[in-house]
């Protein structure tokens, strides 16, 4: 099974149609690459931040580290 | 000529044009975005705010709509990096490509009875502007043309960055960051008006917009503010018998004296007596009619 199939999967379980979790699952990848890019991480370190986001996120958790736009002077 | 609004025109550099691109990026922009978006066509503009999720004033800008996938945004003075970083954070599984093409970017605005010149570059951005009570538009240019081939059709009178600066306090238009930023809601400087959408559905930070609306009120407002001798600089705490009662945010001369925005505390200040500028000086700022 490759790493898109497996993502591919992993979308349905959390309750995307298999469309969407198609086109998820290809976002995951491309964003992972960008993330990795950007911020100077390996590719496997951006797609397990991503899907701690997505996983976390569906059970309505706010992942660890994640607080973009906190007030920087309040 | 319209004696209330001659034709003239001012050079100024955008803290912020984005490129937002992909197939998700209309309903990824109009799930951040404080107004809606579905309304503008191709060629379209629309002004908003980014919020983070308690409410709070993070950017500004306008939202251009160049295609179905493809948007620019423009901000006066919210950092490029700003905005990007709050976008880029809930890009998750989104197709949506965000470029910063702030570093080649010039921009003109343009009063007058017929302010779009004909002879404007094809890329080229125009939308109406918010930053005078007379209408004005604003031109993009994002390559850096700072004015056009066709000279002749724009106006001849430049205006400088403190005539402009004088024009958008005397029509109280916030400045995002500076007058309402990250620690202040929109509402606190009347942003709710014209940046917010009560009807356009979900978007980051629409939970607090929304129980504002319906049952709350701000503690501080912005409001206008004069006092007499040079402007001072702003930020700067400002006093109300002793006691602080808010903070001026912006400050501009005009005409031997100055005028300025405020964060006032709707609870503690006295309509009617003067502010200072520290706890014991003399109260000599005085607070216009819509403070």
């Amino acid at each position: 099974m490759s790493e898109e199939e497996q993502l591919r999967a992993l979308c349905e379980r959390l309750g995307a149609e298999p469309a969407q979790a198609a086109t998820m699952a290809a976002q995951l990848l491309k964003r992972s690459a960008q993330l990795a890019a950007e911020r100077g991480i390996t590719r496997e370190a951006a797609l397990e931040y991503l899907l701690t986001l997505v996983v976390k996120g569906r059970s309505g958790e706010v992942a660890p580290g994640f607080n973009p736009g906190e007030p920087r002077n309040s | 000529m319209n004696p209330e609004n001659p034709p003239a025109f001012h050079r100024w550099r955008p803290a912020a044009l984005l490129r937002v691109s992909g197939e998700d990026s209309a309903t990824f922009l109009q799930g951040q975005f404080t107004n809606d978006l579905q309304k503008i066509i191709p060629g379209g503009a629309v002004y908003g705010l980014w919020l983070n999720q308690k409410g709070k004033t993070l950017a500004d800008s306008f939202v251009v709509r160049i295609s179905k996938h493809e948007f620019r945004v423009v901000s006066y003075f919210s950092a490029a990096a700003v905005i990007r970083e709050r976008l880029e954070a809930y890009v998750i599984a989104d197709d949506v490509v965000i470029e910063d093409l702030t570093a080649q970017a010039t921009a003109m605005t343009v009063f007058g009875d017929d302010p779009i010149p004909s002879a404007i570059p094809a890329n080229a951005l125009t939308f109406s502007g918010r930053r005078a009570r007379t209408p004005h538009t604003e031109i993009i240019f994002p390559s850096g043309e700072s004015r056009p081939h066709g000279g002749s059709m724009f106006p001849n009178a430049e205006i400088s960055r403190l005539e402009m600066e004088r024009r958008r306090i005397n029509a109280r238009i916030p400045a995002v960051p500076f007058d309402i930023g990250p620690a202040d809601l929109p509402n606190e400087g009347g942003l709710e008006r014209q940046a917010i959408s009560f009807t356009k559905g979900c978007y980051l930070g629409q939970e607090v917009m929304a129980r504002l609306k319906s049952m709350g009120q701000v503690r501080r407002t912005l409001g206008f503010v004069k006092g007499s001798g040079a402007a001072p600089l702003a930020p700067a705490a400002l006093f109300q018998a002793g006691r602080k009662i808010g903070e001026l945010r912006s400050a501009v001369g005009e005409g031997g004296n100055w005028i300025g925005l405020a964060l006032l505390s709707r609870l503690q200040v006295a309509h009617g007596k003067g502010l200072a500028l520290d706890a014991t000086g003399p109260a000599e700022i005085f607070i216009g009619a819509d403070a």
